[in-house]
């Protein structure tokens, strides 16, 4: 088996450079078990990977093995931009500033126009002396003229510091990517898993080294980074302080990073084609991101049926009230919602028992509360941790893989129990309706291969599962559902047909 | 003879010495025999020394502060310059003390601080939403950008008027408003849960009158958990439960703590313990707590007892002005005329 070590920062040239950001090869979870599947699938290819993450500290050992097709990785961290040496004073390009501005005020636009002119000179200008280097940025006079400018005609707040601040914090790592850009090693393809930094650096690539660039997102990246924006108290609402009136108003800081994220990502929609999407709703909102439509197609996820089919003659007799919770144990995931739900279900069914298996080490704080949450509802008895188990020897013990997400894309974890003879009780987020009640006409026709709850209802969860434990006929007709639905819809085969087809279409343009 | 002195009259004899001794052997000599070159370099160096010693000494105090580096500098120059070297330093340190350095009294710079740009924030005065106004916006309004909006707007309000809020935003169609309305709910809950924990682990060490409002505080956080609306169904009972329990602990300890007594009766009462509530009432009432407050409760639980004749003669004890009360008064007049 190959080593990570013999291939980080090796140098070698590749077909394709696969950016990742926060996932593979160092965090387990959804996103990460796909990247590993399409390598390993497509021995054909081979890889190098641009792993970006925010602090070195955050991340710990390689969470999976070396794939053989691999033959390169280097890591790079964000939030390490501001390292470097002490400041002194710079003019700065006026020029290069003055495209800077045209590319703003395109974005800032009603329509949110890109304007490819000052978009491929600000490309060719990052990171380069006398053009667009971390340092004229930080220290330029013109850098300096146009954050006050910008602050004079657009902030709402009422801080230069703070929205001077913003601007330095949220451009820093793109100086990170120029000097990626600068120095990865010859690739023919670039795809990217999401949009973001990662999308960013892609689109810096697509545009100075003139390679095709697809993109394959999972979750919606701005979307996702809106959440998180909405509700960081690292910003501080001014008018939340100072007002008394119901005021629906945002502060500008936290508008700006929302918009910058969104920027990025139009901009990644831009240079990426094509953008391949997990399922209906995750294509429409892209088209709503600024993605252009044709440009956009559906490859739903696959696995690898003939695994899973061997588990249902291992399954025993009947519906043995045993649920589980598979994944990784973060706010997520909304593991508390399980466990509560847990609590209704065991006063109905006093022996059944609910399993939560995945790590607990991404974010331990909110497995302790877990941990309290579970002791305080008397449910030691009842539930387990199980930490990180081989998914088959749980999948033929259980009758029901339940996921109380607040946030999916495409569940494998709810094939993959369908392919083992089990049904599934999801919350409605991502694709788990159209897994579940079925997408097409003709994937409708199966029928219910489980039910839909509300997010955070651990009432309606817990009702939803004891209709399928309590009556073995609908336990059944959700099972016959679940085993044709995926069988029909969600191979791996097809997965990496489609991949392969389009890798092989963008070598030839190469 | 001061010691500057002296240090320079030995150098300059021992100096004197070492050449003395070097020259008067060497003299007619095409070779230097090897032991008088020793000696000749033991002599000088401690001439060397003597001199970089004096010289060290004469300097002014600002520039002697690096004493090893200063001695190493002189001794080198003395040493690897014989006579000349230390002939030179001399000399430098003579120009030096007749030409010193001119101080300048213009030692700082006036610069005055550019101002940064700056504008006042403009804080709208008019509502846009009013409570029930935020409840309609998720209901009714079609773009999913407003809802966003209503329920960022929700931040402004009391818990206890944005759970609902939050709560029916939790059946939004659209991913992003669900999603921000479960985080905001989750912050909340986390906070009083956090708060939990940390009163768990004072009762620890707790004992006596400490302990009892430990509990009590334990008993108002799940209380407070069920009256938000951030727990439901077997969860709320459990949590209401957990309340009681604490509260139960928190009497026993300090039994004439009305407080603990009133919010007990209240838990009970929720809970659908109907008798138990109505005797922890009484206590409350007993112990001090007003009749407008506890009364209502307790005809509340005659009430659900099914005891209408004390709910009408409890409504009638209130003191006129709590029955004019505007979530009393329909009930209050109700009662009065049966």
């Amino acid at each position: 088996m190959k080593q990570w070590k013999s291939v980080l920062n090796s140098r070698k040239s590749a077909d394709i450079a696969l950016l990742l950001e926060g996932t593979f090869p160092f965090v387990s979870g959804g996103v990460s078990s796909w990247v590993n599947q399409i390598i390993t699938g497509l021995p054909e290819f081979s890889f190098s990977l641009v792993f970006l993450g925010g602090n070195r500290d955050f991340y710990g050992d390689y969470k999976y093995q070396c794939p053989d097709n691999v033959v390169h990785l280097e890591c790079h961290y964000l939030m390490e931009s501001w390292k470097d040496k002490p400041p002194k004073p710079y003019k700065g390009n006026k020029d290069v500033f003055n495209q800077v501005h045209k590319m703003h005020e395109g974005l800032r636009s009603a329509k949110h126009l890109i304007n490819e002119e000052s978009l491929t000179t600000i490309m060719n200008s990052l990171g380069k002396d006398n053009a667009l280097s971390r340092e004229e940025f930080l220290y330029s006079e013109e850098s300096w003229e146009q954050i006050k400018e910008y602050y004079t005609k657009y902030c709402t707040d009422p801080s230069f510091v703070d929205y001077f601040w913003t601007i330095r914090t949220m451009h820093a790592p793109l100086f990170i990517l120029a000097k990626i850009v600068e120095k990865l090693p010859a690739v023919k393809i670039l795809h990217s898993v999401s949009t973001g930094y990662a999308g960013m650096l892609g689109m810096m690539l697509e545009r100075t080294r003139g390679l095709p660039y697809i993109l394959s997102e999972h979750g919606i990246y701005t979307k996702e980074r809106k959440i998180d924006l909405a509700q960081a108290d690292w910003i501080t609402d001014a008018s939340e302080t100072f007002g008394t009136s119901l005021d629906d108003d945002v502060s500008y800081i936290r508008r700006l990073w929302i918009r910058f994220f969104e920027g990025i990502g139009r901009l990644t929609y831009n240079s990426t084609d094509p953008i391949i999407s997990l399922y209906e709703g995750n294509r429409l909102r892209q088209i709503d991101d600024g993605a252009d439509a044709t440009k956009t197609q559906i490859i739903p996820n696959g696995i690898d049926i003939d695994r899973f089919t061997l588990l249902r003659e291992q399954r025993p007799k009947g519906v043995p009230p045993v649920l589980a919770l598979i994944g990784r144990v973060v706010p997520i995931k909304d593991v508390k919602t399980f466990i509560r739900s847990m609590r209704t279900i065991c006063n109905k069914i006093p022996e059944a028992k609910g399993w939560i298996v995945g790590p607990e080490d991404e974010d331990a704080e909110y497995a302790r509360e877990c941990h309290t949450l579970l002791e305080s509802l008397k449910l030691q008895h009842n539930v387990e941790f199980l930490g990180f188990q081989k998914v088959d020897d749980i999948l033929k013990q259980i009758s029901l893989v339940v996921l109380t997400s607040i946030s999916e894309a495409l569940p494998l974890v709810i094939l993959e129990g369908y392919a083992s003879g089990v049904p599934a009780l999801a919350t409605d987020v991502g694709s788990c309706r159209e897994l579940i009640e079925g997408n097409n006409k003709e994937d409708k026709l199966i029928g219910l291969s489980g039910r839909v709850v509300q997010i955070a209802n651990p009432e309606e969860t817990a009702i939803a599962a004891l209709e399928l434990l309590t009556d073995e006929k609908k336990w059944k007709q959700a099972q016959a559902a679940a085993i044709k639905r995926v069988e029909l819809f969600y191979t791996q085969k097809d997965m990496f047909n489609k991949y392969r087809h389009i890798y092989q279409q963008a070598l030839e343009k190469h | 003879m001061t010691g500057k002195k002296l240090s320079i009259v030995i150098a300059i004899l021992l100096e004197l010495l070492a050449w003395f001794v070097l020259d008067s052997s060497t003299l007619n000599k095409s070779t230097v025999d090897e032991w008088l070159f020793i000696e000749f370099l033991l002599v000088h160096s401690i001439a060397s020394y003597f001199f970089s010693q004096s010289l060290l000494k004469m300097l002014p105090e600002n520039y002697s502060k690096n004493k090893d580096n200063l001695i190493l500098f002189f001794f080198g120059i003395c040493f690897f310059i014989p006579y000349l070297g230390a002939i030179g330093l001399y000399t430098a340190w003579l120009a030096g003390l007749h030409w010193p350095k001119i101080i300048t009294h213009n030692m700082y710079d006036l610069t005055i601080e550019p101002p940064l740009p700056y504008h006042p924030l403009k804080i709208s005065e008019k509502t846009i939403y009013g409570q029930a106004g935020l409840s309609g916006v998720i209901k009714n309004a079609a773009n999913p950008d407003k809802r966003l909006k209503a329920i960022m707007a929700t931040r402004q309000l009391d818990d206890r008027d944005a759970v609902p809020i939050l709560r029916l935003a939790l059946k939004d169609p659209v991913d992003d408003v669900r999603l921000l309305a479960y985080s905001m709910l989750d912050v909340k809950e986390e906070k009083i849960n956090a708060g939990i924990q940390d009163l768990e682990k004072k009762l620890t060490k707790a004992s006596g009158a400490t302990k009892a409002r430990l509990h009590k505080d334990i008993a108002h956080h799940y209380w407070e958990l069920s009256y938000l609306g951030l727990a439901q169904g077997d969860v709320m009972s459990h949590v209401l439960n957990q309340s009681c329990d604490n509260l139960g602990i928190s009497i026993d300890l300090e039994p004439d703590d009305a407080g603990a007594c009133f919010e007990s009766g209240r838990v009970l009462l929720r809970l659908g313990r109907q008798k138990e509530a109505m005797q922890r009432l009484t206590e409350a009432m007993k112990l001090g707590i007003s009749e407008n407050d506890v009364l209502p409760y307790m005809a509340e639980a005659a009430f659900n007892l099914k005891n209408y004749g004390h709910v009408k003669l409890l409504l009638n004890k209130l003191p006129e002005e709590a029955k004019k009360a505007s979530s009393l008064n329909k009930i209050t007049e109700f009662w009065s005329s049966i």
